[in-house]
Order: structure tokens, then C-alpha cells, then sequence
């Protein structure tokens, strides 16, 4: 059972078309009017044309932009990363009811997605992520913009399967994650999730391989509990056990969530 | 700029000036032949026309070069960022050197000055991570429209307080209180676990012990959740170390000092940014 509800039906509105049509009313106007000058000759339609075209440009440019939103969408971040899970997922639900863009829809999933791979609900995260994906895949964007998130999203995609066992599909989906196109996270986060189909696999040596390759990158890219992970996984392909102690207890129940076999290595005595 | 010049002096620039654009005026320099072409071709459409075609295509010319602009810097950025992850420090300060010298936007401009200091805190170098992230905020700095968001800015800021808490004087302590007010209204979650780890550090400077505790404590899940292993040990050595300095209580409660687990890589960094702290490291 998962500890929080993500995502209900509904929850997820798509973006009405009000605001194009705006946009287009006033491009109209501005040529209407500038038709009427042509006619007349008059210099305030002129003017009025000029003006017209200007403001519908910049209240494009400040819609495509959304600072706001993007601050919403940072808070439930910040709440996330405070460890304040029920706040975050609330917070992204409100924002996926207004009807969103792509681009955006696909960022607050991100979030979601983050919330449940942090309360261990891997099924959860997995689903979220793979309509993150979508999203990402279908929506009009640069292409350089795409390509760096999907990354992101799909090495951590591939974590959740892994977590959840589904290590064919993690494999596939590192396979077409685009690491080298993503931002630099995807590199840490794709290489965690190989770590762990790897280690599930029960492959040590490619572990330990890997483990010595990757070394900067995963100290110098990972957050405290990935980290303990792959101090995890790197003591279970030595045949170790991590101390007492040395892992901090309220994230075992995590580790031990998307690493069963690490449940051995992680009762060593003081 | 004076900020530009302190940053070409440093190793990291070696002489190269830095050299920028602002986006935002440029994107509104380039409304003028847009404007312009409007009368030109209402006013005489036969004969103004190739005249208001060219002013057309200039605008829409410029508009696709700075897009290209802006996504060749940051693609510059985000791979130099990568190779920086993988320890290769070298090859990293080299992009961001060219991104720094070779006519990007501010932002990008920033953010590559930014990763500059970074770099060299890590290194241990602070006089000259101080000069690169005043640099970096500089590189912020001019016409911008309030809505626009400008994270290099405030990392820049949060990484600035924080370079001018490891250089120590009272000078730079009381620079850098300026520059954490400064950089207040940050929303990111970035720039605000950092903005936390630079008060820490000032106010462990200045020995106030308590207040490193309740600084660290406030936000401990947003720390450890966010910041890399350097600054992770860094945060709970601070800690440690003001707890030992505290005889063990705080705010009237027992609450012992503890060993903080630390490689080299980072003993040498809370060496160089508290030297007092590295008391507290074991391993």
C-alpha cells in the first residue's frame, strides 16, 4: 500500500485554450487596425497598431516565461527536500488542478514522482514518472530543453523500476535516456540506477567495476541518501557489513525498500 | 567593471576579461527595426517595402542568433558542469573560462563565473573564489525585467557569503551579512541550503555557537538532502564542533559532541574553510 495518494483521477487538468485565443484576438486588432491606417492614412491607428503589437508580444513572453509558477513549482521543491512530503504532494496537486502547461505538467510530476520515490512508494514513483516522460516526449519544446529533462526523469524512471524489480525495463529505459544530453544530475542519477540493476543481479564484480569508474561522480553528485546506497551496495558486492550506527536509522527502512538484499549488510555490530 | 578586472587577476581567468550581453535589452534593441518596418511599409508599401523586408529579417535574424546564443552556452555550461562531477576540474575550468570570455548572455556569463569560484573554493583557493562569484553577481547586474528569475545571481550570492566566511576577516564577514540580505528573497532551494550553510559559517567565525546550532538545525532536512558530500561533512562538523564548544548543551539540554566521518577530499575542505572544525573529523 502506498503511504500517500499521489495522484487522483482528475487531478490533472490540461490547459485551456484562453489565453491563445487572447493572444490572437489582439494580433487581429493590431492588423485591423493597421489596415484602417492604410486606408485612411490616419497616424493613430498607426499608433494604436504599434502599440497593440508590442503589448501582445511582452504578455506573451511573460506567459511563456511564468516566473510565478515556476516559484510555486520551486516551494514544493523546498518542501520536498524539507522532508515535508504530505505539504509538497499537496502543493503539486493544487498546481496540477489549474490546468497547466506541458512543459510545466511535466515539472510538478517531477516533484510528485521525487515525494514518492522518498516515501519508498517505487510503484508510485514509477507510474508518475512515466507520464512525466510522456509528456516530455509529446509537448512542442526546444529540443535541447527536452533532451535534458528527459534524461533526468528517465534515469530516475529506471531507479523506481529497479527498486521495484523490474530490472529488463530499468536496463531499456537507461538505454534511452540520453544521459550525455541531459543536465549534468542525469549522470549521478543514471549511474545510481545502473548500481543497483547491477547489484540486484547480483553481478558484484560489474559492482565493484562500476563502483571504481564512477567514483567522483557519485560523491560529488549524489544527496546523503543515495550516497548511503551506494556505500550500501558497494559493502553487499564486498560481502561487508556496514557497522551500527554508520547509516543513519531513518533511512533504512528506505534502503532496505529498494535494496531488499541489503537487509544482511546492514545489521553489522558496533 | 571593477569586479571583471579583480576576476581576470585570478589564475582561473589568467588575464582573460570577461565579456557578456544583456539579453533582455538585446532582445528589445531588436523591437526597433521591427517598429520601424511598420510606417515603412504602411506609409509607402511599393516603393519602403525591401527597406521594411530588411529591417524585418534583421529582427527576426537576431532573435534566431541569440536563441542559438543562449543554447550553445547552455550546453557549454551543463557539460563543463558534468566533467566538473566526475573530479575533472581542469577540463571543466577551461570551458568555463571560454564561456566567461566569449560573448554570452549574462546568465550564462554568470553561472560560468559562478562554477569559476566553485571550483576554486574546492581547490582552496578563497581570495580568488571571492573575486570570481563578485564577478558573477556583477555579471547579473543591469536592466531586468522584475519577473525574471536570475538563479546564477542568487547562487552566486549564497556561494559569495559563503567564500567571504571562509576568507575570515571582519571585513568579510560584515560583506558577506550584506550580501546574504541581499539575497533574501531567493526561491530556489539551492541558493537557500547554501544562503544556510554561509550564515553558519559567519556565525561559527564570529563564535557564536548557539546560533551555528540553530542555523544548522532549522534546516537539516534541506541540507542533507541537497547539499554534495564536501559540504554535507563541512555543515555536521560546524555542528559538532559548536556543540563541543558549548560543553555539550544546548538551550539548556545535553546534547554531546560527535565524531563526523570525512575523507580527505573533505578534511582538506573543512581545513581550509574551519580549521577549528577539523577537530572533530575521524576516517
Amino acid at each position: 500500500m502506498p503511504r500517500h495518494e499521489y495522484l487522483k483521477p482528475g487531478d490533472e487538468k490540461l490547459p485551456g485554450s484562453a489565453g491563445d485565443a487572447v493572444f490572437a484576438l489582439v494580433v487581429v486588432a493590431m492588423f485591423v487596425g493597421a489596415w484602417a491606417m492604410l486606408v485612411s492614412g490616419a497616424a493613430i491607428a498607426s499608433a494604436i497598431a504599434i502599440v497593440g503589437f508590442a503589448l501582445a508580444l511582452a504578455w506573451r513572453i511573460r506567459t511563456m516565461l511564468r516566473p510565478r509558477l515556476a516559484r510555486d513549482i520551486q516551494a514544493a521543491q523546498l518542501e520536498r527536500l524539507r522532508e515535508h512530503v504530505p505539504a509538497a504532494i499537496a502543493k503539486c496537486r493544487a498546481l496540477l488542478r489549474r490546468g497547466l502547461a506541458a512543459y510545466w505538467r511535466a515539472q510538478v510530476l517531477v516533484v510528485l514522482g521525487e515525494c514518492a520515490e522518498m516515501e519508498g512508494d517505487f510503484a508510485e514513483a514509477a507510474a508518475i514518472f512515466v507520464r512525466a516522460e510522456g509528456i516530455l516526449r509529446a509537448a512542442r519544446l526546444h529540443g535541447v530543453l527536452r533532451a535534458q529533462q528527459l534524461a533526468v526523469v528517465a534515469a530516475k524512471r529506471a531507479f523506481a523500476h529497479a527498486a521495484l524489480g523490474e530490472l529488463d525495463r530499468a536496463e531499456a529505459t537507461l538505454r534511452t535516456a540520453g544521459v550525455r544530453d541531459g543536465v549534468p544530475l542525469a549522470g549521478p542519477l543514471s549511474c545510481r540506477a545502473m548500481l543497483l540493476v547491477l547489484a540486484r543481479r547480483g553481478l558484484k564484480q560489474q559492482v565493484l567495476e562500476r563502483l571504481a569508474t564512477d567514483a567522483k561522480l557519485l560523491r560529488n553528485g549524489l544527496a546523503f541518501r543515495d550516497r548511503a546506497l551506494v556505500a550500501v551496495i558497494g559493502a553487499y558486492a564486498t560481502s561487508r557489513t556496514i557497522p551500527h550506527g554508520s547509516v543513519d536509522a531513518s533511512i533504512v527502512p528506505w534502503l532496505t525498500s529498494a535494496f531488499p538484499e541489503a537487509t544482511a549488510t546492514l545489521g553489522g555490530a558496533p | 567593471m571593477k569586479a571583471f578586472d579583480d576576476a581576470a587577476k585570478t589564475p582561473w581567468l589568467a588575464g582573460d576579461r570577461v565579456r557578456l550581453y544583456n539579453p533582455t535589452l538585446a532582445v528589445l534593441s531588436l523591437l526597433v527595426p521591427t517598429l520601424a518596418a511598420i510606417p515603412l511599409v504602411l506609409g509607402d508599401p511599393e516603393r519602403l517595402w525591401p527597406v521594411a523586408m530588411l529591417l524585418l529579417l534583421v529582427a527576426v535574424g537576431g532573435l534566431v542568433a541569440l536563441g542559438r546564443r543562449a543554447t550553445r552556452g547552455v550546453r557549454l555550461n551543463n557539460g563543463a558542469v558534468a566533467l566538473m562531477t566526475r573530479g575533472e576540474d581542469l577540463g571543466a575550468a577551461s570551458t568555463f573560462r571560454a564561456v566567461a570570455r566569449g560573448w554570452f548572455g549574462r546568465d550564462v556569463v554568470g553561472m560560468s563565473l559562478h562554477n569559476l569560484g566553485v571550483l576554486a573554493l574546492r581547490s582552496l583557493d578563497v581570495t580568488s573564489a571571492v573575486a570570481l562569484q563578485r564577478a558573477a553577481v556583477a555579471a547579473g547586474r543591469g536592466f531586468r525585467f522584475r519577473w525574471q528569475p536570475s538563479l546564477p545571481t542568487d547562487l552566486a550570492r549564497a556561494q559569495l557569503a559563503f567564500a567571504l566566511g571562509a576568507a575570515g576577516t571582519d571585513e568579510d564577514l560584515r560583506e558577506a551579512d550584506a550580501v546574504l540580505a541581499a539575497g533574501k528573497d531567493a526561491t530556489g532551494a539551492q541558493p537557500i541550503a547554501f544562503a544556510v550553510r554561509a550564515r553558519a559559517l559567519v556565525a561559527a567565525r564570529r563564535g557564536k555557537h548557539e546560533e551555528v546550532v540553530a542555523i544548522l538545525d532549522e534546516e537539516r532536512a534541506l541540507l542533507r538532502n541537497l547539499l554534495p558530500l564536501n559540504d554535507a561533512v563541512l555543515c555536521e562538523a560546524m555542528e559538532s564542533w559548536a556543540l563541543g564548544k558549548l560543553g555539550g548543551v544546548y538551550r539548556g539540554a545535553s546534547r554531546a559532541q560527535h565524531p563526523v566521518l570525512a575523507d580527505d577530499a573533505a578534511r582538506a575542505y573543512v581545513k581550509r574553510v574551519l580549521p577549528e572544525a577539523e577537530t572533530v573529523l575521524v576516517g
